[in-house]
């Protein structure tokens, strides 16, 4: 398949292997700054998580990221192109996005829903090809939501579903997958499942994550690279273990906590 | 899953309703007032010249009022099916109809003007009537979409808030109306119900261009409407360019209720409860929901148009009244029996 060739063939130059580069992003909802003046980039193939509290501006720069806000003053590169360049299916070949709480109005079967993912690929009078098909089935094949492809989307468990969602994403074959607050509705069990995915996912074919979550020990065990964030401002960036430290979770989420080394980072309030 | 199966398997369906339109339409044609055997309606319909055994006033009832009528209402009840299908899609909302963008009460002021102040008026074989009523709709739809469009964004919700609130205005008007000229009240009501007993060749000349690019537009946006069922921002994440599609889409379904409503009146429940059937029956997928909808809702109109001029002697029920009497208990009797399916 075209993905894994694509993943094989390793840029040399440093810089040739950056695939997020965000310079001086501003945005704000009318009179209220939302994010001030980021600045940050992402290598091909990391794992990254953006942690911070409620309203620190995690899903606002994930919106932006995939262009559904976009910046005031500032660029986003994806790929060394500007994001503004991008039309809309090029740049849905390129960044998929699992959003909160996706559903359906009406009644779709899992299959229909993966199978969807192929939009970009197929102009107005295609149909779907073997091939789609076959690429549909391998990503329902990874996220093990093949035994659901005939089942209904409203019911299966909230799990399943963002399993499906994932699904869906690979399904348009990314080099990114954005994903927001992807196991905040989940039990432990699912999003340690959920999580999982991700992680083998980035391993084996070297899709770059790019996730927001709460949960901080969790994104300190599975990321390279953590992105805390208070205020619509970059606190910290770097990996967990100068990210997550007794000072910074102090000042962002205002807790006094320990640090257990296992050997990632972990917090234990106190 | 075959998709090369499910492909074909689609095309049968289709094929099938169209045969039980077809044929449908053809038992249509004997029954009436009048009833003229199936063979004189065939060989009327196929041949060119008229056969001598037949009577000239079979031949004309077929050709010039039955006909006519028949094709009208299964060309309008199909139209109704689609935009209420598209109208479902785009606003994710199982309660739009055809009729959200306030084109019904638009159409039925217009009516209302053109039947108290110019009454016998015609122009180009249509009456003023119709006319007036596709002025009303158009210009309705006009105020509402600019109301409801800001920043070159269209909200769905303030769509419907605005085609709620005119047509609250425009209702009000036309009883204030209704009052003023309390003669005409009979007629502006029947108008209002919606019928086809003025159903003309001219109708449908004025709706078959409209309604084939119209339903062909929309059954090309059919991927399109199907990945904005899970939301508008996945949608575009996806790679759909979603403002474009919502105003193109919103703009060409109203035009078609537009043209529907003038020549036929307000007929309810068509638009809203079809799409909803072949939903339980074939999935939502617009590719083939679309067209199965618009043979439906054809096939729907026309069972409710021939009740609705045969079943009282000498009288004519307004085909509106038909759809929910007919169409409601069916609807429902089918939703619980989907309900007991999904909870299995």
């Amino acid at each position: 398949m075209g993905r894994s060739i694509k993943n094989d063939v390793k840029c040399e130059s440093k810089e040739m292997s950056t695939l997020i580069q965000v310079n001086k992003l501003n945005f704000s909802y009318g009179k209220e700054e939302v994010l001030k003046q980021i600045d940050f980039a992402v290598n091909k193939s990391s794992f990254v998580s953006v942690i911070g509290p409620n309203g620190s501006g995690k899903t606002t720069l994930l919106k932006n990221l995939c262009k559904l806000l976009n910046p005031e003053t500032g660029h986003i590169k994806i790929d060394q192109q500007n994001l503004t360049h991008y039309k809309a299916k090029p740049l849905a070949r390129t960044i998929a996005v699992v959003h909160q709480g996706a559903n359906s109005t009406f009644d779709f079967n899992v299959g229909e829903v993966v199978l969807m993912g192929r939009y970009p690929y197929l102009n107005r009078f295609q149909s779907e090809s073997k091939v789609d098909l076959e690429i549909a089935e391998t990503a329902m094949a990874q996220t093990s939501t093949l035994h659901l492809r005939d089942k209904n989307l409203h019911g299966i468990s909230g799990g399943e579903r963002q399993r499906v969602m994932i699904a869906r994403a690979l399904t348009q074959q990314p080099d990114l997958l954005l994903l927001d607050e992807p196991i905040s509705h989940l039990d432990i069990k699912h999003q340690l499942e959920i999580l999982k995915l991700c992680k083998s996912l980035n391993e084996s074919h070297g899709l770059t994550i790019f996730t927001t979550l709460h949960d901080i020990n969790l994104a300190s065990r599975f990321s390279d690279l953590i992105i805390m964030m208070k205020e619509g401002q970059i606190v910290k960036i770097g990996a967990p273990k100068d990210v997550i430290t007794i000072e910074t979770i102090k000042h962002v989420y205002d807790i006094d906590v320990n640090i257990v080394l296992k050997p990632y980072p972990m917090i234990e309030a106190i | 899953m075959g998709y090369g199966i499910k492909r074909k398997a689609n095309f049968i369906k289709i094929a099938l309703l169209i045969l039980i339109l077809l044929g449908f339409a053809i038992f249509s044609v004997t029954q009436g007032t009048v009833k003229i055997p199936v063979s004189n309606v065939l060989s009327i319909i196929l041949s060119s010249e008229a056969e001598a055994s037949i009577k000239p006033a079979h031949i004309f009832i077929v050709e010039n009022v039955r006909l006519p009528r028949i094709l009208l209402s299964a060309c309008v009840g199909g139209m109704l099916a689609v935009i209420g299908t598209v109208f479902q899609a785009l606003f994710k909302n199982p309660m739009a109809d055809p009729y959200v963008m306030g084109v019904s009460s638009g159409a039925a002021f217009g009516a209302t003007l053109g039947i108290v102040f110019g009454v016998g008026v015609s122009l180009a074989s249509l009456s003023l009537v119709s006319m007036m009523a596709f002025v009303g709709a158009m210009v309705t739809l006009i105020v509402v979409y600019t109301l409801a469009s800001a920043g070159g964004k269209i909200a769905t919700t303030s769509i419907l808030l605005a085609g709620i609130v005119v047509n609250a205005i425009l209702s009000s008007l036309i009883s204030f109306i209704m009052i003023m000229y309390h003669n005409e009240i009979d007629r502006i009501v029947t108008w209002t119900m919606g019928s086809f007993n003025a159903a003309s060749w001219e109708h449908l000349k004025l709706i078959v261009i409209p309604m084939v690019i119209g339903i062909a537009y929309m059954i090309s946006l059919s991927r399109e409407l199907n990945v904005l069922n899970l939301s508008e921002e996945d949608a575009k994440n996806m790679g759909v360019d979603v403002e474009r599609v919502k105003k193109i889409a919103l703009v060409v379904a109203s035009l078609l209720a537009a043209f529907s409503v003038s020549v036929s009146g307000i007929i309810g429940f068509v638009g809203l409860i079809v799409p909803h059937f072949f939903r339980m029956i074939f999935g939502s997928d617009h590719r083939l929901l679309l067209p199965v909808s618009f043979i439906g809702g054809a096939l729907f109109m026309l069972i409710c148009d021939t009740l609705a001029r045969s079943i009282l002697p000498n009288m004519e029920i307004p085909v509106g009244i038909i759809t929910s009497i007919i169409g409601g208990p069916f609807f429902l009797i089918l939703l619980h029996k989907h309900k007991k399916k999904m909870e299995n």
